[in-house]
């Protein structure tokens, strides 16, 4: 297994977060270990790396469109992942106690639990991209918002989704209707988009400014206050983060 | 593993148990002793028997089921605050009692596998009955006031958005298309060419 | 024609839509209707044709005669349905076959012998290359994380202790490979070693 830190983690930045900062000491789960205020610092940051993956986790499934990728956040997870799995295989060679299988196990289960959460995240985007790809890879606005990986899987799924039409259907028609990008004159487009104006259900964090209806009215989005609405009027808000989808 | 179709239009409650698992913080109270642990999501212990210490529930649910603590509920799964609610949720029609946003799955977790942690845990059970009706008919003459903009539900729990999730997004959508002007329908984007045998979003 | 063809493929969209199951490529019907497509859009271009021959080529776009318009506008629209139920049946297959292939863990080894029948050789073509641009992207994950491994349910978290009481080895559990050696201790997902557990090579630790 490689060192999370050292692999090169290009792959992860959208264009605007850096490397995954390193993993932590892995000197976890030790009765003995000093609970200093760096400790401590970093416990805080552990609790909320979990958090933001919640958040993001949430915010995918319930947003119509593909979000910006969080590489920096994946990037430590997979590294305090990576540690763990470190960790419990060096206590499980060194024997372990009561005390420590105790832990181990605790351990694991997160490690799962996290896990499972990493990768729901990155199916949810995944299967977006696949869905929307000769839109995405047609909208530069759309690309910034992936990882370079993600990038190359929508490039090359619209290349093998596209030949496939080609040669079972669109290549055996006539040449002027072999096209597979038309846009219909009812306005409905062969190459399928995020519905941006779908309703989605939001939760306030604060109370926002009035929020522009598409009426040219105003509404009042107040603390703890939870709306159906359409997610282009509060795409916004939600950017900042003064409220969450759910 | 790209993501299952069913998955991406709901979450399923199961996923909504998980998340209320992850982010909720309860006290337990240990019947055994064990050193500090450090975890992803933050640093727990030392325990001790019979001292009382706050964990992530799914750590306090793995340790009940192993026997090894006992849970303490939250002040707002108990008999008098529920029946409170009850009683606020009756004699004000026009709002949703404030409950915590996740108190369904919360009490589902304690209602399945620490029962005997919860105080007269039937009529803890049949108080969250009867909430729930009250507030379904609540959700019921809401929805009159549906209309293709906007729709204020404030006070509702996670899994009450999540079971009105399909029937209300669904709902506004064709609203949104009743609503447009019929000369230029609105492009009513996902559901397009290629896509419309899909379950779009 | 009793029937329409296309509503044949539409017919098993759905079916297939419904049951989860990929149904045989219907070479036939898809032959069929691109056949169909060339014969209107014959038609199409040979009106439009006659009717541009009276106009003098000076005027702009003359206008053809209400008659040509009608017959031309409704074969445009039977090309465009037909157009595009080819498309839905076609893709609906592909997203068919991208599930088909998560749920067997990105193998096509595994997936192909049960479903070659079933596909055009372009389907074919098409699920080997989308293994291959999926098994590209796990890479980017796979030091740590299995990205291949199902998400249709969150860990349900019934683990259990056990001991190994004969030597098995290592063993490929959900959550990677595990060595059960003997007298060692091991928490696993109950799921994972239902078998071992019955056959008596690990026995459950309180």
């Amino acid at each position: 297994m490689s060192d999370w830190p050292t692999l090169p983690g290009g792959s992860w930045s959208n264009g605007h977060s850096h490397l995954p900062s390193p993993s932590p000491e892995p000197a976890a789960a030790d009765a003995d270990a000093d609970a200093d205020a760096d400790e401590l610092a970093l416990d805080a940051e552990r609790a909320d790396a979990v958090t933001l993956l919640v958040r993001a986790w949430t915010g995918e499934r319930c947003a119509p469109d593909v979000r910006a990728f969080e590489g920096e956040l994946v990037g430590r997870i997979m590294g305090y992942l990576d540690a763990q799995a470190k960790l419990i295989g060096v206590l499980k060679v060194d024997g372990a106690s009561e005390e420590d299988h105790e832990k181990i196990g605790l351990v694991q289960m997160e490690m799962d639990r996290v896990g499972w959460l990493l990768r729901s995240y990155i199916a949810t985007r995944q299967e977006k991209l696949i869905r929307y790809a000769p839109y995405i890879n047609a909208t530069p606005a759309m690309q910034t918002r992936l990882s370079v990986a993600e990038q190359t899987l929508v490039e090359s799924y619209q290349q093998i989704f596209e030949e496939s039409l080609i040669r079972d259907v669109v290549g055996n028609l006539p040449e002027e209707l072999q096209a597979l990008d038309e846009v219909l004159p009812d306005g409905r487009s062969m190459v399928s988009q995020p519905d941006l104006d779908k309703a989605v259900f939001i939760r306030a964090k604060q109370d926002c400014g009035p929020v522009l209806m598409p009426d040219g009215s105003s509404l009042e989005i107040k603390k703890r206050g939870i709306h159906l609405i359409s997610y282009r009027v509060v795409e916004q808000l939600v950017l900042r983060g003064e409220v969450e989808l759910t | 593993m790209a993501l299952p179709a069913n998955l991406m239009r709901s979450p399923l409650p199961a996923e909504l148990e998980f998340i209320a698992l992850q982010q909720t913080d309860i006290l337990i109270r240990p019947h055994f002793s064990m050193g500090k642990i450090r975890l992803l999501s933050g640093s727990y212990g030392p325990f001790r028997a019979t001292a009382n210490i706050e964990v992530p529930l799914w750590v306090g649910k793995y340790m009940k089921q192993q026997g090894k603590c006992s849970l303490i509920p939250p002040v707002w799964l108990s008999v008098e605050w529920l029946e409170e609610k009850l009683r606020q949720e009756i004699s004000r029609p026009e709002e949703f009692a404030p409950l915590p946003f996740r108190f369904a799955e919360i009490a589902k977790v304690f209602l399945d596998i620490a029962a005997d942690d919860v105080p007269s845990p039937e009529r803890v059970r049949s108080l969250l009955k009867d909430l729930r009706e009250v507030r379904q008919a609540k959700t019921r003459k809401g929805l009159a006031l549906l209309d293709e903009m906007e729709l204020r539900m404030t006070g509702l729990g996670s899994m009450e958005i999540n079971e009105l999730r399909p029937f209300l997004t669904r709902a506004m959508g064709v609203m949104r298309v009743l609503a447009s002007e019929p000369e230029v329908p609105a492009s009513t984007a996902d559901n397009t060419f290629v896509t419309s045998m899909d379950d779009g979003w | 024609m009793s029937t329409d063809p296309s509503q044949a493929l539409l017919l098993e969209c759905r079916r297939s839509a419904q049951t989860v199951t990929l149904l045989p490529y219907n070479a036939a019907v898809v032959t069929t209707l691109i056949r169909q497509i060339h014969t209107i859009h014959a038609h199409l271009v040979q009106s439009l044709r006659s009717a541009a021959i009276p106009g003098d080529e000076v005027g702009p776009t003359p206008t053809p005669p209400p008659a040509v318009m009608f017959t031309s506008t409704h074969h445009h629209l039977q090309i465009r349905r037909l157009k595009r139920v080819l498309l839905v049946y076609h893709s609906h297959r592909l997203n068919m076959l991208r599930g088909m292939l998560h749920r067997a863990h990105l193998s096509v080894t595994h997936l192909l012998p049960s479903i070659r029948p079933l596909l055009s050789p372009s389907e074919l073509t098409f699920i080997r290359s989308y293994a291959q641009i999926s098994m590209s992207y796990r890479a980017e994950f796979i030091d740590v994380l299995d990205i291949a491994a199902s998400v249709d349910e969150p860990p349900k978290g019934m683990w259990v202790n056990v001991r190994v009481v004969k030597e098995v080895g290592e063993v490929i559990t959900e959550g990677g490979v595990v060595d059960f050696r003997k007298g060692g201790r091991y928490l696993v997902r109950r799921g994972d070693v239902e078998m071992l557990l019955v056959q008596g090579y690990l026995e459950v630790v309180d």
